[in-house]
This record gives structure tokens, C-alpha cells and sequence, in this order.
């Protein structure tokens, strides 16, 4: 067992291959029965992170059938690591009830996720950040993340002019 | 980087989380984003993001371009590509003659377009075909020299590109570009076959170069003698052909997909339409045929074969 100490001095103890799930972890963990402080990330996220790892830890240690993992090996092509997309039906409904979370909760997720780098869990809560800017006018992403617009206004007709196709009726 | 609007929660993101998030989304959110607020903007520019929305072969893209390709970004690179440019060498496809019909011509990705390209005419012996140069673009295939069809009764006109040239999840439209010479004949009736194939998928739609005027005369000519009341509606068919717009009314239902002007005098029709997934479809094939009247067909003036994204204007 390792044991996670969280910002606010929560203890949480947790199988290898959950704590695993964070690149870093493994990475620093020399020996099974060391204490890790994580002294940015608080008991709150601390537990929705360890969810997160439990559950897929859980999944990922049973091997998935080869035609899924053919599937998700097709989807990176990039420089930016993507991880491969969650192949299991059931793992994917899970991490979809996961995220139902607000914007803040979100973002403390995906701060303690890259601190920890967790790839997978990274994707996750950014794809469903960004399905929440899909679709949407500048004024309207403004509004869902409560973000203040500094341009000023030559800056702002700049813009649209420069983009004018995107502003086109929706 | 927001101190002042400790709340808005986005900003306090480590550097490249919002980049990552906008690369989740399409070219036309990233615009939008960058719209949004400065800390955006930075991020909804950024070769991460444009990286990711490039086609997947743009090295190899660029590596057969004519003249080396300036960018200053990705961003400016993808914007570029949706213009124009020239590649493939500049091949010349030979002038061949052949007796026979149809008249095909094929632009082929590979560059080896010299293996099928036929163009002969049926009939005229001053015939002269002056579509030489191929041009591709990411998402636009066009000739660089027009094509001129001179006369003939059979006509096949194909573009091809390969899926992974063009952006993933993106829906694509076909247009041939062309315009119609002065003593241009035999382009309205029966209307020209248009089909768009992509792996197995395929979509085949009937378009009309020039509006019909036999019909419309064939149909004056009724109501004049009687054998047709002039009914309502013409008012309402009103399309954005300016040509056709007074000769509305005479039209069968389905109509073929009108043609419409463009810049310089160039006017384009649409073939149809794909959705590029993952661009591992193989070849996109975009035809254009009118083999079923058995008539002469003159003076149109092909440019070319233009894919564009479906948001693009």
C-alpha cells in the first residue's frame, strides 16, 4: 500500500497499481511502503482523483478485446499525447458520469491531474471542457467560464474582422 | 494571469490546458475562442491546437509544393492551405487524341496523373484541350490552365484526393467551377450527373450548367396557345440565379442544383457533399458526367474541381 497525503494533511492509503495510474507516482515511489506528500492538492480532489484511478485501475488490469484496442490505436496522430481513447463501453459511461461536475470542480480535477500526470484523466475533463466551448459565440464561452473580456474594443473588431466566417450567423 | 476575477476558475488552468481543451474542438470554435479574452486568444492560436487540425500528410504536402511555403504559424498555414496551391510539380499531362469517347479527365494525388488522363474529342479536328497543369490544394483540387470543351457528345470530368489530405471530422463540399463560353450549347438538358464517392459511401445528385431554356420556351409557347394557365408561384422560386429567376415556375420537382455566379465572372455548381471522418477513407472521388443525351456539348470552360469545408464561405 502507498500512502497519499493530501494539502489539508488527509491520509489516504491506496493499492499500487491505483496509484500507478499517476505517472509521477511511479516514477518516484522507490519503495511500497512510501509516504508521498501532495501538498497542492486538496482532500476533496484528492478523493475524486483516487475514484478515478481505482476505477480505471480496476478496468485496465483485465485485458480488452483486441478489436477495441485496434480501434483506439488508430486516433493518435498528433505531437500533443492524446491518449487513446476509453474503449470500454461501460469505462466510458462511467468517466461520462465522472465529469458531470461544474467548472470549477473540473479545472481543480485537471490541475491535481497534470501535477500527477495522469494522461488519460487529463483528456478526459479537457474534452469536456471543451464540449462546453463547442458550438458557442465568444460571448457565450465568456459566460460559461465567468471570463472577463480585456480586449479593447479596436482589438475586438480586429478580431472579427480577421475571422469573419466564424461569426457568421452561428 | 487573473487575479482579478478570482472566481472565473479557467485562468488559474496550467499554460497549455486551455490549448489542449480548444484542440478538442474544430477550426471554427478555435476562431470563436480567440475571440474570448486575451488569455484565450494565446492559447486558440497556438501550433498545439492548429497542429492538430492540419491534414494528417500536410509534410508531404508542403515537400511536393512548386515554390517553398512561407508561414509564420500553424495557424497561418492551415489558413493558407485553404487557399491556393500549387503542387504535385506541375505536371504536364499530355495532350493525347484518342477516337473514341468519353472525353475523362482525372487528376490523380499521386502526381501520376499522366497514366490516365484522356482527352480527346469526338469529332471536331480543331480540338484543342488547354488543361495541362494540376493543381491540389488541401481541400481544393484545380486546374491551373482551364479546360475547354470544345465539342463533344460524351463528357466525364473526375477529381480525386485522398481523404487524408483533408481535415478529420469535417464535412466537405465539391463545386465544379466553370463558365460557359458565348456559343456554349447542349449544358441544360438532359441535366448532368454529379456523384461524390467516398469509400463505400456514395451520393449522386443531378445539376444543371445552363438553365433550361427549351423547357421554358416549350412551356411559354403552351401557355400562349392555351394548353397551360399561366399559375401561380413564379414569385416564390425565386434562387439566387439571377438568370433563372424570371423563368421560374418551369422547373420539374426534384430541380437539378442550379448553378451560381462567383468572382470574376467564374460561376460554380455543387456536386455534393462528405463528411471526412478520419481521412482513412482512401481516394475521394468527385465525378461529373453527362453521357446519357448522346448530343453535342460546347463551349464550357472547366477551372476546376473545388473541395471546400462546408462553414467556409
Amino acid at each position: 500500500m502507498i500512502k497519499l497525503v493530501s494539502g489539508d494533511g488527509a491520509e489516504f492509503e491506496v493499492e499500487e497499481e491505483v496509484a500507478f495510474q499517476s505517472k509521477i507516482i511511479k516514477d518516484i515511489v522507490a519503495d511500497a511502503d512510501d509516504v508521498i506528500p501532495l501538498p497542492t492538492v486538496s482532500s476533496k480532489v484528492l478523493i475524486q482523483v483516487i475514484e478515478y484511478c481505482r476505477k480505471h485501475a480496476a478496468v485496465n488490469s483485465f485485458p480488452l478485446s483486441p478489436s477495441s484496442s485496434a480501434a483506439a490505436a488508430a486516433s493518435s496522430s498528433s505531437s500533443i499525447s492524446y491518449s487513446k481513447p476509453v474503449s470500454d463501453p461501460a469505462l466510458r459511461a462511467w468517466d461520462n458520469e465522472f465529469v458531470k461536475l461544474n467548472n470549477s470542480s473540473l479545472f481543480d480535477i485537471v490541475i491535481a491531474a497534470n501535477y500527477l500526470d495522469i494522461e488519460e484523466l487529463v483528456d478526459l475533463v479537457l474534452e469536456t471542457v471543451a464540449d462546453r466551448i463547442k458550438g458557442k459565440q465568444a460571448q457565450e464561452i465568456r459566460r460559461q467560464f465567468n471570463i472577463e473580456n480585456d480586449f479593447t474594443p479596436e482589438e475586438e473588431e480586429a478580431l472579427r474582422r480577421e475571422n469573419s466566417w466564424a461569426f457568421q450567423n452561428n | 494571469m487573473g487575479k482579478e476575477k478570482e472566481d472565473s476558475g479557467i485562468e488559474k488552468l496550467p499554460e497549455g490546458c486551455i490549448a489542449h481543451a480548444i484542440a478538442h474542438t474544430s477550426p471554427l470554435d478555435a476562431c470563436r475562442s480567440s475571440a474570448v479574452s486575451t488569455t484565450f486568444r494565446a492559447a486558440a492560436d497556438s501550433d498545439l491546437v492548429w497542429h492538430r487540425f492540419l491534414p494528417a500528410d500536410t509534410l508531404s504536402i508542403l515537400s511536393s509544393a512548386l515554390r517553398p511555403f512561407e508561414y509564420s504559424s500553424k495557424r497561418d498555414l492551415f489558413f493558407r492551405l485553404c487557399d491556393s496551391f500549387l503542387i504535385d510539380g506541375g505536371k504536364m499531362v499530355p495532350i493525347r487524341s484518342y477516337p473514341f469517347p468519353p472525353f475523362f479527365f482525372s487528376s490523380s494525388t499521386t502526381g501520376q496523373a499522366t497514366a490516365t488522363p484522356i482527352i480527346p474529342f469526338h469529332g471536331s479536328a480543331s480540338s484543342q484541350f488547354l488543361c495541362c497543369l494540376i493543381r491540389r490544394v488541401a481541400g481544393v483540387v484545380r486546374f491551373s490552365e482551364v479546360a475547354e470543351l470544345v465539342n463533344v457528345c460524351w463528357m466525364e470530368i473526375r477529381g480525386c484526393i485522398q481523404s487524408k489530405m483533408l481535415t478529420p471530422q469535417t464535412t466537405y463540399a465539391a463545386y465544379l467551377i466553370f463558365k460557359l463560353a458565348d456559343w456554349s450549347r447542349g449544358l441544360d438538358m438532359p441535366p448532368q450527373e454529379a456523384s461524390v464517392t467516398v469509400g463505400l459511401r456514395s451520393s449522386t445528385t443531378l445539376v444543371r450548367l445552363q438553365p433550361r431554356r427549351d423547357a421554358v420556351q416549350a412551356r411559354r409557347n403552351r401557355i400562349r396557345f392555351g394548353l397551360l394557365r399561366p399559375v401561380e408561384a413564379p414569385a416564390v422560386h425565386t434562387l439566387n440565379n439571377g438568370d433563372e429567376a424570371e423563368e421560374v415556375g418551369e422547373r420539374d420537382p426534384p430541380p437539378p442544383t442550379p448553378a451560381l455566379a462567383r468572382d470574376n465572372g467564374w460561376m460554380e455548381v455543387a456536386l455534393g457533399e462528405f463528411y471526412n471522418e478520419k481521412g482513412e477513407d482512401g481516394e475521394v472521388v468527385i465525378s461529373f458526367t453527362e453521357i446519357k443525351g448522346g448530343h453535342w456539348k460546347k463551349g464550357l470552360i472547366v477551372q476546376g474541381i473545388e473541395i471546400r469545408p462546408k462553414h467556409r464561405k
